[in-house]
C-alpha cells in the first residue's frame, strides 16, 4: 500500500505495538515513589470518565450543536444527538445500561434510514 | 466494542492494508484510537517516524490510565502486570473505577481481567469479521459511532459524586473546545483538565 517497503511495514508494525506497550505502562513499571498517591491517586479514578466523555461528547454533538449553534430546532433531527439523549433517558428510566444501548442504536439506524 | 472493531477492521482494508499486516494490527497493536488515527495517513504514503508519532499522541490518554491503574496492580509480579496494562483500555478500566470500593483488591483485579478478556475476544473477532466482510459491507462512520454510543453508555454511570461530575464538565469543556486539535491531543488535554477539577472538586474529602 502507498509504496511502503517490506522493511518499513514490518517496522511500522513493530513499532505500533511498542507505543501500545509503553503508554498502557509507563507508570506500571515506575518505582513505587514514582507512583500517584493522596488527593492525586483519588482524582486519578476520574482519568477514565473524563476520557470516555472526551472522546464520546465531540462525536455525539458533531452534527449539531459543533456544526450548527443557531439551528437549536434542527439539533432535534440529529440521529447522533438523539440517539445519545434516548440512551440517558432509559438509562437513567431503567437503570439498565444494555437495554439503553440497544434503544440508543435503533433509535440511531432509525433516524439516519428516514428520509430527510 | 464490537461496532467499533468491526468499523476498525473494514477501515484496514478499505485504505489497502493487506491481510497480514490487518491481522496483526487486529491482534497485537489493539488500540483502534491509534489504527484508526494512522490509517489514512497510511493511504497517503506519510513517512513512519510521523505515522508512530501520531500513534503516540493518540495512545497519549493512555499513560493516565496506568497512573490510574498502578495503585491496583502494584503487588503483582512485572509480566502479569505488563500484561494487564497491554490490555486494560477504556471500558473495562471504567468497570474497574465503578467498582473502586467493592470488594478486595484480588477481586477488582480479577473483574478487571475478565472485563479485558471479554473486551479483546469482541474486538478481535469483530475486527476479523470487519476484514473478511469489507468487500461486501459499506464503510461509513455511522458503524462506528455505535462504538461512540456504547462508550457514552458506560460513561453515565460513573458521574456519581461531586469529583466525577467536576471531571466530566471540565473534560467536556475541553474536549469541545479543541476539536479541531490533532487527533489524541485534545482527550488528553480533556482529561488532564478532568483530573485538575477531580482534585479541585475532590479537596478536604479523605477517601
Amino acid at each position: 500500500m502507498s509504496g511502503y517497503t517490506t522493511a518499513e511495514l514490518a517496522a511500522l508494525l513493530i513499532a505500533l505495538v511498542g507505543v501500545t506497550l509503553v503508554a498502557r505502562n509507563v507508570f506500571l513499571v515506575l518505582p513505587r515513589r514514582w507512583q500517584p498517591r493522596g488527593a492525586f491517586e483519588r482524582a486519578l479514578r476520574a482519568a477514565p470518565l473524563a476520557a470516555l466523555v472526551a472522546i464520546t461528547l465531540p462525536e455525539i454533538l458533531r452534527d449539531s450543536v459543533l456544526a450548527a449553534p443557531l439551528a437549536p430546532l434542527d439539533w432535534l433531527r440529529d440521529p447522533r444527538l438523539v440517539s445519545a439523549l434516548v440512551l440517558v433517558a432509559v438509562l437513567r428510566l431503567t437503570r439498565r445500561g444494555v437495554l439503553a444501548l440497544v434503544a440508543g442504536s435503533a433509535s440511531f439506524v432509525m433516524l439516519l434510514a428516514w428520509p430527510s | 466494542m464490537a461496532a467499533w472493531g468491526l468499523a476498525t477492521g473494514i477501515a484496514m482494508v478499505k485504505v489497502g492494508v493487506e491481510l497480514l499486516p490487518a491481522l496483526w494490527m487486529t491482534f497485537a497493536v489493539y488500540s483502534g484510537t491509534s489504527q484508526l488515527a494512522v490509517l489514512p495517513l497510511m493511504a497517503g504514503g506519510v513517512g513512519v517516524t510521523t505515522l508512530v508519532l501520531t500513534a503516540l499522541l493518540a495512545n497519549a490518554r493512555f499513560v493516565v490510565y496506568s497512573a490510574t491503574l498502578a495503585p491496583h496492580l502494584r503487588r503483582l509480579p512485572l509480566a502479569p502486570r505488563l500484561a494487564t496494562g497491554f490490555v486494560s483500555i477504556d471500558g473495562p478500566l471504567a468497570v474497574l473505577m465503578a467498582r473502586q470500593r467493592q470488594g478486595p483488591m484480588v477481586q477488582r483485579v480479577a473483574y478487571l481481567w475478565g472485563a479485558n478478556t471479554a473486551t479483546w475476544l469482541t474486538w478481535c473477532a469483530s475486527s476479523v469479521a470487519g476484514i473478511a466482510l469489507a468487500a461486501v459491507l459499506p464503510y461509513g462512520p455511522e458503524l462506528g459511532y455505535l462504538g461512540v454510543l456504547a462508550l457514552f453508555g458506560i460513561a453515565l454511570p460513573l458521574l456519581a459524586g461531586r469529583p466525577a461530575w467536576a471531571a466530566a464538565a471540565a473534560s467536556a469543556a475541553v474536549a469541545i473546545a479543541t476539536t479541531g486539535w490533532p487527533r489524541g491531543l485534545g482527550t488528553l488535554a480533556a482529561v488532564i483538565a478532568g483530573i485538575a477539577a477531580a482534585l479541585w472538586a475532590g479537596r478536604g474529602s479523605a477517601r
